[in-house]
């Protein structure tokens, strides 16, 4: 299957979502945006980042350096109580939209 | 919580600024690192595992300039970016910079200061409770039209009928200005004083500084005084004052307050210093409403009720003055007359002002000049900038091309501007603090301090401040405006060859300079030498060496004869001492700006107006008058000491009066009187005419009455013509007038030099400020030339290298750029000659000896702009000159 392209906006949510499960530094969130969609999205991997920092910025999501696997320190991501609000409004938003543009497509 | 949080670390994040950067770079590069590894792992070489792992990431740099803007605070680190590299851009110029915040400085200071001394002369209110309802009232008795009189015409008790009896009028008060004596004997102080009814503080809504001022009953509770802020911080240095006692006229006075501190009386301008009460017995309570015995006040003012229109109050007014009439009619007014009788209504809202009437008419034109002087630094300002822009059209384009938005270059070049403009408010605030005070001291120069407080303006200040910035921004922006970004090229061509010549409006500004300059120094030459006229002109009477000292005997008691005595005494003694010449006295000295008429006039004589109009000029002198004043008896004799009460009367007519009353005929010895009887007074001599009230006017007809000749001679003005220094012999006259009589008080000392300088401060402020505008207006223009030649040169390099290398010689490249030079200087006289014309008619009253298109003037003002544009030129023709072909052809 060819790789679809992200629609814009979309790419936030897909993160604040991977981050619900936990924290994640920024090449773990790419690996599992992959695992979970195998790998049919076409995602640059360094175009995350933009949007962490977005995120970081309107405080969804906080950073802080913990070490890592291999005992360096790296930068890992979590979700704020108000990114879990986000999270769900976003969520409640993509499922409307979802169901309108399907039930058109259909229905047309 | 959580979020003041956040706002505290990003904005600590603005400091932290090189962590950032390294913790964002480590971050990227670990993700790199981490996927080089794993595909290590697969199989991949190093480098081939490298670069595919920087192919998947994307481009490292291009990611972190998005990282970086979406920083929160990213359009404030870039804000702080741009004022660092203005700062820098305008410190490596200095000349650049230097010459715009001048040009702003002066500019907005300059018209921020004059407009300040407008509001305050001309267009304040007084600082009373609702100045707008106040109104001054007159009654006149004609048909025509309102003029200045010394009296409104309307007594007390009609003041008092009309208050109680309209329904219009929240109130009607009335007060008089003069001079009082504080303090005792030869040492006693004249100052201004404000007598006012009881209910003038309450009906106006005065403050206070401390006590309380005169208030409705006082009249019962003797002598009281008020005082001004002013007066106050000069005499008593703010000290408690209230309770304290002080000698007024000669009678102590309790003092009970002082009025607020920007009340100044009713005459912006000129502040009094006591106030007291009207004394009872002026105001003629016990006489009704029509008795002319009641005799007229010196002005009333009188507070409307709100939503009551002047014209309304007048109709009303003037018909209740009828009624009153109807009622009791004890005036010798004939029925015809009292119906053509009236009341005028005239707002009061901004006081009574001397100063105004004086002063309205130069203020008024050089707000015309200071605002051409704004337009000259507006264009100054422009040109620069605007030479400044198609020297950055190459920085604009780089900036654009490495990936700057258009808004990101606005915003760039406006916090250049803006910073600019910002700096050169400031310093204009300075220059219109300093041009205020500067002013109000020539203003003030001769005269007494006057109570004038002029604030700077800061409508004034704000108007001047938005044009300037909006020239700043408009030209500061130009090159990005005109689509310097994204690709495109600038309006000022590309970097080498269009933009060697000045675009077509940057000429216009500099020509528009030229021609405002112009017009400036022909103003400038116009009032200068008006005022050299004025000063040289014959007035008739020889000013030089003439010492005044001005006493008033009945303010020590005395009235009749005994003063006529006095003076004789007094004049016998002076005449004797040494370094006098001769010695006089006058009652109204020349150009002092008080006269007396009186409806003098041969038996049979009848002008235009009507038997009612003569009003001839007269003046109370003494003997030896006219040898005194070096003024030539034509015809007849001087006055003499026999002429005094036992003597026949006599008068002396000037030129005008006998060509007036007897053409053709021989005057002496004909007779001329009041209506009373015209054969009173015996013409003995004729003068030569003089400029005895005004300067710019021919004389009028004046008849010279010998003070010891009146029974009721009153102060007058010690004369003494003397050999020296006029000032010098004052200590001795003083003594002399001591020794006389010890109880005659001095109300001042000073020159016929003095008084005539002071007659002419309107026209020597009006030509000291139009020189100095002149003079900024040139010298700014010149500033401007040289700067928009110097970008000329600097911008035609190269050409002027290829000019020399292909045999021009340095000559005739300075004589290139002298051209061009004079041919914007050229153009620039063609537009402002004209201009300048209609300003001289437009100014014509102001002019004295001058026709408004003087060509002298004229030429005088061309040949002084050409010699500064040539000037101007100058030092870029020196630049041009020194081109060196080599380096100027392998530059740019």
């Amino acid at each position: 299957m060819s790789k679809i392209d992200l629609l814009q906006g979309t790419l936030d949510m897909l993160i604040l979502r991977v981050l619900a499960r936990g924290e994640m530094h920024g090449w773990g969130i790419v690996d599992r945006l992959g695992q979970l969609s195998k790998n049919s999205l076409k995602l640059g991997e360094g175009s995350v980042y933009p949007a962490l920092y977005r995120m970081e910025a309107k405080g969804w999501i906080k950073a802080k350096w913990a070490p890592s696997d291999n005992n360096r320190n790296a930068k890992y991501y979590s979700l704020t109580k108000a990114g879990r609000k986000q999270l769900e409004a976003e969520q409640q938003g993509w499922d409307q939209l979802s169901t309108i543009i399907t039930e058109i497509m259909q229905k047309a | 919580m959580g979020s003041l949080r956040q706002l505290c670390s990003r904005l600590a994040g603005l400091f932290r600024r090189r962590d950032l950067e390294a913790e964002m770079a480590e971050e990227m590069r670990q993700h790199l690192e981490h996927r080089t590894q794993e595909k290590i792992a697969d199989g991949l070489s190093h480098d081939e595992a490298r670069y595919a792992a920087q192919r998947e990431f994307g481009g490292v740099a291009q990611m972190q300039e998005q990282c970086r803007d979406e920083h929160r605070f990213a359009w404030l680190e870039q804000f702080l970016q741009d004022c660092s590299y203005a700062r820098r851009m305008y410190v490596r110029s200095p000349g650049f910079t230097g010459v715009i915040l001048l040009s702003l400085a002066l500019g907005i200071g300059a018209n921020a200061a004059i407009f300040s001394l407008c509001d305050t002369v001309l267009w304040k209110m007084l600082p009373v409770a609702q100045p707008e309802q106040l109104v001054f009232l007159a009654r006149y008795s004609t048909k025509e039209a309102p003029s200045w009189r010394k009296f409104c015409e309307i007594s007390y008790p009609l003041l008092e009928a009309l208050e109680r009896r309209s329904p219009l009028l929240a109130g009607a008060t009335t007060f008089k200005v003069g001079q009082m004596t504080v303090g005792t004997g030869g040492e006693a102080e004249s100052v201004r004083s404000l007598a006012v009814a009881e209910d003038f503080y309450s009906i106006l809504g005065v403050g206070t500084s401390a006590g309380r001022t005169i208030q409705p009953g006082d009249l019962r509770s003797g002598a009281l005084a008020v005082l001004s802020h002013g007066y106050w911080q000069r005499q008593f240095a703010g000290r408690p004052v209230v309770g304290s006692s002080i000698i007024l006229n000669g009678r102590p006075h309790t003092i009970i307050g002082v009025a607020a501190r920007d009340f100044f009386g009713l005459n912006p301008g000129e502040s009094f210093d006591v106030s007291v009460l009207l004394p009872e017995a002026d105001l003629r309570l016990d006489l009704s409403p029509t008795d002319p015995k009641a005799g007229s006040l010196f002005l009333v003012v009188a507070r409307l009720k709100p939503g009551v229109a002047r014209s309304e109050a007048a109709t009303a007014l003037t018909s209740l003055l009828r009624q009153l009439h109807r009622e009791e009619n004890l005036s010798s007014l004939t029925p015809e007359a009292i119906a053509q009788q009236r009341i005028e209504v005239q707002a009061a809202s901004g006081g009574l002002s001397t100063l105004r009437a004086k002063y309205s008419q130069p203020l008024l034109a050089l707000m015309a000049l200071v605002g051409l002087v704004l337009m000259i630094t507006c264009a100054n300002v422009a040109n620069l900038l605007l030479a400044r822009a198609t020297a950055r059209s190459r920085e604009m384009a780089i900036r654009a091309s490495l990936g700057a938005g258009r808004a990101r270059l606005i915003r760039q070049l406006v916090t250049e501007s803006l910073g600019l403009a910002l700096v050169g408010g400031l310093l204009s605030i300075l220059v219109a603090q300093w041009s205020i005070d500067v002013l109000v001291r020539l203003a003030s120069s001769g005269d007494a301090p006057i109570g004038l407080h002029v604030t700077l303006d800061q409508r004034a200040l704000l108007f001047t401040l938005v044009v300037s910035v909006g020239t700043g921004l408009l030209f500061g922006l130009a090159p990005a405006l005109s689509g310097g970004g994204a690709g495109g090229t600038a309006i000022y061509g590309q970097t080498n060859r269009a933009a060697s010549t000045l675009p077509w409006f940057s000429r216009c500004l500099v020509v528009g300079q030229m021609a405002l300059s112009l017009v400036l120094l022909f103003a400038a030459g116009l009032f200068v030498r008006s005022l050299q006229n004025l000063t040289q002109l014959d007035s008739g009477i020889r000013r030089d060496n003439v010492l005044l000292v001005a006493v008033d005997p009945q303010r020590a008691g005395m009235s009749g004869p005994v003063v006529a005595d006095f003076y004789q005494e007094l004049l016998t003694r002076i005449a004797t001492m040494p370094g006098v010449v001769a010695a006089t006295f006058e009652r109204n000295i020349p150009l002092g700006g008080a006269s007396t008429r009186r409806p003098l006039a041969p038996a049979g004589y009848l002008p235009p107006g009507g038997e009612a109009a003569i009003a001839t000029a007269t003046e109370e002198v003494g003997p030896r008058y006219f040898e005194t004043m070096g003024m030539r008896i034509v015809a007849g004799r001087d006055f003499g000491a026999r002429d005094d009460r036992n003597g026949p009367k006599v008068v002396v007519i000037n030129e005008a009066a006998a060509r007036d009353f007897f053409p053709g005929q021989n005057p002496l010895g004909r007779r001329i009187g009041q209506s009373s009887n015209r054969a009173e007074l015996e013409i003995v001599g004729i003068a030569q005419d003089a400029r005895h009230d005004n300067l710019r006017a021919p004389a009028q007809p004046m008849a010279y009455l010998p003070a010891l000749q009146d029974a009721r001679i009153r102060d007058t003005n010690i004369v003494v013509r003397t050999a020296g220094d006029p000032l010098a012999l004052a200590p001795q006259v003083r003594q002399v007038i001591r020794d006389t009589n010890s109880r005659v008080p001095i109300m001042g000392v000073t020159t016929l030099t003095e008084t005539a300088a002071r007659a002419l401060v309107q026209e020597r402020l009006t030509a000291s400020l139009a020189g100095v505008f002149g003079g900024l207006a040139i010298v700014l223009a010149g500033v401007g030339l040289g700067g928009v030649l110097l970008f000329t040169v600097t911008r035609r390099t190269r050409e002027i290298g290829l000019r020399m290398a292909l045999g021009a010689t340095r000559g005739s490249v300075v004589s290139m750029i002298m051209r061009e030079s004079l041919h914007l200087v050229g153009i620039g006289l063609l537009v402002g000659v004209p201009c300048a014309i209609a300003l001289g008619h437009g100014a014509e009253k102001l002019l004295f000896g001058l026709t408004p298109a003087d060509p002298i003037t004229l030429g005088l003002a061309v040949i002084l702009l050409v010699s500064v544009a040539l000037l101007a030129a100058f030092w870029p023709a020196r630049r041009a000159a020194k081109v060196d072909p080599m380096v100027a052809l392998r530059t740019e």
